[in-house]
């Protein structure tokens, strides 16, 4: 090992402390290494200039048990985006398959093992569904930071550091490696060197949680010309799937609480 | 190989859900149930969100079944809850690292047990999956039990003490005893009766009636019998101590304990029998409830009290709400 690329891993192990140590985080961005960066936004443009796209990921995840011990999970991804407001994720997971689609008019999540399905009436592009997924219906479609119209954006938004890691060579693909810290997770981003910088690995560490389990989803299989048929963004309900509402907190549910718990009393 | 390796993971499931439950009774520290920071999703030992309900493989929507993992939260929120496999939404103020945080006290606890206490927590687990293959044979046998239970109850004592109002609740309650352990009532059905009290009991008065606590159980003496019969708990019974097979839920200020479909507030000196508040939401219903449509909104009922699916993030949650039908 190199004494410089001891000297950056080294670097790295102390980053998420030195927050804590400050008391308080530095300004955003102001400690992203410019090519750091500049990395992160050849990839966002890069996706950003396409219409639509779909790629493949292989997710493996960590669940810790309660003695501390770590369980590592698989996990397959089929997702597919159509801007500006079509979006279908085919998830199957040792822990569950989800199917999920959005096509401008609703947000649909189908959990094909169990036959429940909800679907919540949203318009808007995908950016807009996201966030509404995210604030709302509390669910993310996972690697959900692609499929924004601004990846960098999204990426970058509570970011804290961040530089240029070194080459990586995953799977034959020459990439560059970074590495980020953000105040509840670090993550990590290998991009394919050359003319089509697309994420090759992703990887998410969620430091405040003990033990420190890991999200990692390595891609393969980008396609950015072929069509994407409209019928693949509208959702595909099993015949006697059962539709459950999504769960939010409404005025009308805080009162009926409240009589119920009133009447007890 | 392929079928090796499923009985492995459902072993491993089983002893997942048997900690989670175990794990949710030890420690009350994670996971308010509520809107917003119950929705931490995720993986990574989620146990105790929420609640582990009835927790011997539930009924309803993904209860028991092979892919899901653990019984009290682990495996909720597998498809991006709380922003699992994104940077943008695990930054948010909900996000995985804020509420995954709070959840690192169930292993913490495992680990500083002592060696004492480690054995039992053993003990419990190797109990646990006891019952769950006690359940699995008494849901086998669940026609029978709710055929007897629902003349009992409805033509009887209970039918008329909630005031007959619950259709399906003599058959409803019929599996709420069966995941507890009584030395030799274990496995034994509301309605049953025995000669005698079990070793060790607490004798529990609620409206001027007494009733016999003995780990989760109630018995009472009916209309001047001399034998005892197993009945449900007795809302206002306050007793000192839970069944191991309860999980802390929340709501607001209120800690409740869900053992199994009966559920506990804790009061001054112990834990008092309650009906639960609408609005709470549990992870898992309990084992035996009975599935019910009402306006093509689905609910599930036990014991008088009734449920309603939703996903809540990308998995499916339980919230009790008020009785639908009335």
């Amino acid at each position: 090992m190199s004494f410089q690329r001891l000297a950056i891993i080294l670097t790295l192990s102390t980053l998420p402390l030195q927050p804590l140590l400050a008391g308080k985080a530095p300004p955003s961005g102001a400690a992203i290494e410019e090519g750091a960066r500049q990395s992160i936004q050849a990839m966002s443009d890069y996706l950003r200039a396409s219409k639509s796209f779909s790629f493949k990921a292989e997710v493996q995840y960590d669940d810790i048990l309660p003695s501390g011990q770590a369980i590592t999970f698989s996990a397959h991804n089929r997702i597919s985006l159509q801007r500006p407001n079509g979006i279908f994720s085919d998830h199957t997971s040792d822990t569950g398959n989800r199917k999920f689609w959005y096509n401008g008019r609703e947000i649909c999540l189908l959990d094909p093992f169990n036959g429940s399905y909800a679907i919540e009436a949203f318009s808007g592009n995908s950016d807009k569904a996201l966030e509404h997924m995210i604030q709302v219906l509390k669910f993310t479609p996972p690697l959900a930071d692609f499929l924004y119209e601004n990846p960098a954006k999204a990426l970058l938004g509570h970011t804290i550091q961040g530089f240029v890691v070194g080459n990586s060579l995953i799977n034959g693909v020459p990439t560059t490696h970074l590495a980020f810290v953000d105040e509840f997770i670090d993550w990590q981003i290998w991009i394919q060197d050359g003319k089509l910088p697309v994420p090759v690995r992703f990887a998410i560490t969620y430091k405040t949680v003990k033990n420190s389990p890991q999200y990692v989803a390595t891609f393969s299989d980008w396609d950015f010309t072929s069509r994407l048929p409209e019928t693949l963004f509208q959702p595909v309900i099993p015949a006697g799937a059962v539709k459950l509402p999504f769960l939010k907190q409404s005025e009308s549910f805080k009162a009926e609480s409240q009589k119920s718990l009133t009447k007890q009393k | 190989m392929k079928i090796i390796a499923f009985h492995r993971r459902q072993q491993l499931l089983c002893i997942s859900a048997a900690l989670a439950v175990t794990l949710g009774h030890v420690t009350s520290a994670h996971a308010h149930g509520g809107f917003g920071g119950g929705f931490g999703g995720g993986h990574f030992g989620g146990f105790g969100d929420r609640a582990g309900g009835g927790a011997f493989g539930s009924g309803g929507f993904g209860g028991g079944e092979a892919q899901r993992y653990g019984g009290g939260g682990v495996g909720e929120g597998h498809f991006g809850g709380g922003g699992l496999g994104s940077v943008h939404a695990s930054g948010e103020a909900g996000g995985v690292g804020r509420d995954w945080a709070d959840r690192g006290d169930a292993g913490r606890i495992q680990q500083e047990m002592p060696g004492g206490d480690r054995e039992r927590f053993q003990q419990q687990q190797d109990l646990q999956n006891q019952r769950q293959q006690e359940i699995n044979h008494l849901q086998d046998h669940n026609e029978t039990y709710n055929h007897y239970n629902y003349n009992y109850y409805n033509n009887h004592y209970y039918g008329g003490y909630y005031g007959g109002s619950y259709m399906y609740y003599g058959g409803t309650w019929g599996g709420f005893y069966s995941g507890m352990m009584m030395g030799s009532m274990t496995g034994m059905m509301l309605g049953a009766t025995m000669a005698s009290l079990p070793s060790q009991y607490t004798t529990v008065m609620v409206s001027g009636q007494p009733y016999y606590y003995s780990n989760g159980a109630y018995l009472t003496q009916q209309n001047g019998a001399s034998n005892y019969t197993l009945v449900p708990p007795p809302p206002g019974a306050v007793v000192t101590y839970l069944p191991s097979n309860c999980a802390p839920v929340y709501q607001g200020p209120t800690t409740f304990d869900d053992c199994g479909g009966a559920f506990y507030e804790r009061v001054p000196g112990g834990y008092q029998v309650v009906t639960p508040p609408a609005g709470l939401e549990i992870n898992h219903i309990p084992s035996g409830a009975v599935a019910h449509t009402i306006d093509n909104t689905q609910y599930f009922e036990f014991g008088g009290v009734w449920y309603q699916p939703f996903y809540g993030g990308s998995d499916v949650i339980y919230r009790i709400v008020n009785n639908p039908a009335r």
